[in-house]
């Protein structure tokens, strides 16, 4: 008895030491440095310059718009104190503003503030200038409401206020002012983490803002309470994988994105360790030239398309499976965008089609020059050896990005290059719909759609129109969708509350001391 | 000097301008459209005719102007080059302190004990050294050393205002990384020359009238024998003041050639150029300084 009696208060014992730290760690504890670190240095911290994915990791913490998304995509109120009012014919926004938001320089935030910030986002931006085509005025009606005023319906403005990656995030008026185009030198924001001091090629450090006024509230992706529990995030971009790795197994650093996927097997039983494997945030695609050399006849195009196989692609370009999917949609599957529409154009790896298609094009083995950078590289060559097989002459050409961007502004260089579209809560907003984009993609009825589907309101009928545009993309071929893809993300187990979303974001995120 | 800096910058500039690649397409991200680029670049100046910008450039480089970052715009290009001196500054000192003594070391040790055990034995170790590239070496010392017994950094750099022993701590493995070229390049030079020395006959003079050994080999032999050795420490000493690209990208230390790389790939052409030209004054000055040195050596040479 007394022996069963003393192995059972060994065993409460052992289970509350034991159990202990991970209770302790699930409450939050203020101050520490969290090290963090990217893949590269991000170009620029001015969101409304960039669309670059790395200027968000940081300047997501320092910035802030009127809307944000949550997890599901739904649009909350961020610096607007409520949804806008929309009169009745739906061309004026009444947006108002929450009073008591102070930037990092201890200036107040007001209208005017917001006014300077979406005049300078219309005129710098990419998203900012496909908007603005469609806006008549932007006013202040006081000092703490905004009025958007619209040349006609235009479905996508409150997605385009709520996006973070080159959206309409706030700025103080003085900052607008003195960089009226060029990417501004001062980042001064209204969230969480205020900018410290950038050293080139070094790191970027943020510190905790003691002036930020949370919502109350729950937090949820961009929305909601957002709590700067750690004195100071500091970003390092580290080009090196192993670096990354390395760096967090030693020690050096807290937290490191894009850690190679082949390295999952041996971290994800480290015991000081986690690994996060991050919703699917893009998909790779291969752009075709639908106006230069021998891709500007539509057969070639679906030739190249009928080849595809994307598991065999990705699986070589990109590894496991656990960090890849096949999915035909121009939308992710988490979102309510996502379509079917085409699927049957989708992953083929069908070589007698395509020699049959190349047959009926014409085409006489003329050289497809295909341009890939390191990351697409060895998909774009699994992809090539199907293509070869039918019959096609690809010259793949690997290079740097610098390079591969600078070529790719000439169309009459290149016949297709490897590139990734990332998601967005509205289509429209993609790069899939962009039909700028490469070469450009000179097509009326592609361009009907995607003004129908900005302009039309409802959301039953812009799917209908999304879905015609996705069939339209198999028919056609201006780019061919690979798969999506997600990242390994690695830190400490010292970490914790970091939300694996498509973004990186460190507010909410503690660590332990 | 001054011609030679003006060569070197026109050469860079040159090259630089001729290859592919375009800084408002890398500031605007990969998902941006030509028009997009073409009107950011018209804003930083970028769309302007070569010449014309050579010509400002030049302009402004015989002001003693290097311009500024287009990546970093409110910093000067001297400003961020300073910024990355400490650290290469630190690590080529630490390294090759490192290198110079056991190079000098063991090129003694193994000429003053030819074809014995410990001459086959530096010599081995020395050729192993040069053998091992130094990124492989690195990583091992970082499994070692950072990972497997935790007693050193795995990467990055603490500056010297934040304490030495920090400071210290960060160059430790890199140094080692960076020291094992040198130090056999610096042994094998050190051992060749001292052999040729030894078997002088006012060594074997010396040795005659009873010199104590360790007195022949390092007052007579090594000072004979150390100006081509200091030929060899001055060229290493001028390649890592241009940064060790592969050891400051293996333990991210924010040196000076790390800082060059990235600027390559991000094309931000004002800070190639100061960097190379900064390199070029380093390659200058460290000669002068080696050829001062030798007169001290040996002070029957003259210029």
């Amino acid at each position: 008895m007394t022996k069963t009696f003393t192995t059972m208060v060994m065993a409460i014992i052992a289970l509350a030491v034991f159990s202990l730290p991970a209770w302790a760690t699930e409450t939050p504890v203020t101050g520490g440095v969290l090290k963090i670190a990217i893949d590269s240095d991000p170009p620029t911290l001015d969101v409304h310059s960039t669309r670059a994915t790395l200027a968000v990791y940081v300047a997501g913490n320092v910035y802030e718009g009127l809307y944000a998304f949550t997890r599901k995509g739904e649009i909350k109120p961020m610096l607007a104190s409520g949804m806008p009012d929309i009169s009745a014919d739906k061309l004026t926004y009444t947006i108002p503003l929450r009073r008591e938001i102070k930037f990092h320089n201890g200036k107040a935030m007001t209208s005017a503030d917001v006014k300077a910030s979406l005049d300078r986002w219309g005129k710098v931006a990419s998203y900012g200038k496909q908007l603005f085509a469609h806006i008549e005025s932007v006013t202040v009606k006081d000092d703490y409401t905004v009025v958007i005023t619209l040349k006609e319906q235009w479905g996508t403005l409150m997605s385009s206020l709520a996006m973070l990656l080159g959206g309409p995030v706030i700025y103080p008026e003085e900052i607008c002012t003195q960089y009226p185009a060029k990417p501004s030198a001062e980042y001064i924001g209204t969230g969480p983490y205020m900018f410290v001091e950038w050293r080139p090629n070094d790191h970027i450090t943020l510190k905790r803002f003691d002036g930020y006024k949370a919502l109350d509230t729950a937090s949820d992706g961009y929305t909601g309470r957002k709590t700067a529990y750690l004195d100071q995030l500091v970003f390092y971009g580290i080009s090196e994988e192993p670096v990354r790795v390395n760096g967090v197994e030693g020690g050096e650093y807290d937290f490191a994105d894009f850690v190679p996927s082949d390295e999952y097997e041996r971290l994800k039983d480290e015991k000081n360790l986690r690994t996060y494997i991050s919703p699917p945030r893009a998909w790779f695609v291969f752009v075709l030239n639908t106006k230069f050399g021998p891709t500007k006849n539509k057969k070639v195009r679906q030739a190249m398309l009928a080849t595809l196989d994307v598991k065999g692609t990705m699986a070589a370009g990109y590894g496991d499976e656990i960090f890849w999917r096949v999915d035909p949609s121009l939308a992710l599957k988490e979102q309510v965008w996502h379509s079917t529409a085409g699927e049957a154009a989708y992953n083929q790896n069908n070589i007698e089609k395509a020699k049959t298609l190349l047959k009926e094009a014409g085409y006489n083995g003329e050289k497809i020059v295909w341009m890939a950078g390191p990351l697409e590289y060895n998909l774009s060559l699994a992809a090539k050896s199907n293509m070869k097989k039918a019959g096609l002459n690809i010259d793949l050409q690997s290079m740097e990005w610098a390079t591969l961007l600078s070529t790719r502004k000439n169309p009459e260089l290149w016949h297709a290059f490897s590139s990734g579209f990332t998601a967005k809560a509205d289509p429209s907003l993609t790069t899939a719909m962009n039909l700028k984009y490469g070469a450009g993609w000179d097509n009326p009825e592609a361009q009907a759609l995607f003004n129908n589907f900005c302009t039309e309101p409802e959301f039953e009928s812009r799917y209908a129109i999304l879905g015609k545009f996705q069939e339209l993309v198999y028919s056609e071929v201006p780019y061919i969708k690979v798969g999506d893809y997600k990242n390994l993300r690695l830190s400490s187990n010292k970490v914790h509350g970091f939300a694996n979303e498509l973004y990186l974001y460190f507010f909410n995120v503690w660590k332990d001391k | 000097m001054a011609l030679v800096l003006l060569v070197v910058s026109i050469t860079i500039f040159i090259v630089m301008h001729l290859l592919p690649g375009d800084p408002a397409a890398i500031m605007l991200g990969p998902e941006a459209t030509n028009e997009d680029i073409a009107v950011l670049k018209a804003e930083m100046g970028l769309d302007k005719p070569v010449w014309i910008q050579f010509v400002d450039w030049t302009g402004r480089i015989v002001r003693g102007d290097l311009g500024n970052s287009i990546f970093f715009q409110n910093r000067s290009v001297p400003d961020v080059i300073a910024d990355h001196l400490e650290a290469t500054l630190l690590l080529t000192l630490f390294s090759l302190g490192l290198a110079t003594v056991i190079g000098i070391f063991s090129g003694v040790v193994a000429a003053s004990t030819h074809e014995s055990i410990y001459d086959r034995g530096f010599m081995l170790l020395t050729s192993m050294a040069v053998a091992i590239p130094n990124f492989w070496l690195g990583l091992m010392l970082v499994l070692g050393f950072a990972i497997m017994i935790p007693i050193l950094p795995a990467a990055g750099y603490s500056p010297l205002s934040q304490g030495v022993w920090s400071c210290l701590s960060y160059l430790v493995l890199p140094s080692i990384t960076l020291a094992a070229g040198a130090v056999a390049l610096i042994a094998r030079m050190t051992r060749a020359c001292m052999l040729d020395v030894l078997r002088n006959d006012y060594i074997r003079t010396a040795k005659a009238k009873g010199v104590r050994q360790s007195f022949v080999i390092f007052k007579h032999a090594l000072r004979n024998a150390i100006i081509p050795v200091v030929t060899v420490i001055g060229m290493s000493f001028a390649n890592l003041m241009g940064g060790a690209v592969v050891t400051e990208s293996i333990f991210n230390i924010p040196g000076v050639g790390r800082l060059l790389i990235k600027s390559v790939f991000t094309r931000d052409y004002p800070v190639i150029e100061g960097v190379v030209l900064y390199i070029a004054i380093a390659w200058t000055l460290i000669n002068l300084m080696v050829d001062i040195i030798y007169t001290l050596i040996d002070p029957r040479l003259e210029y």
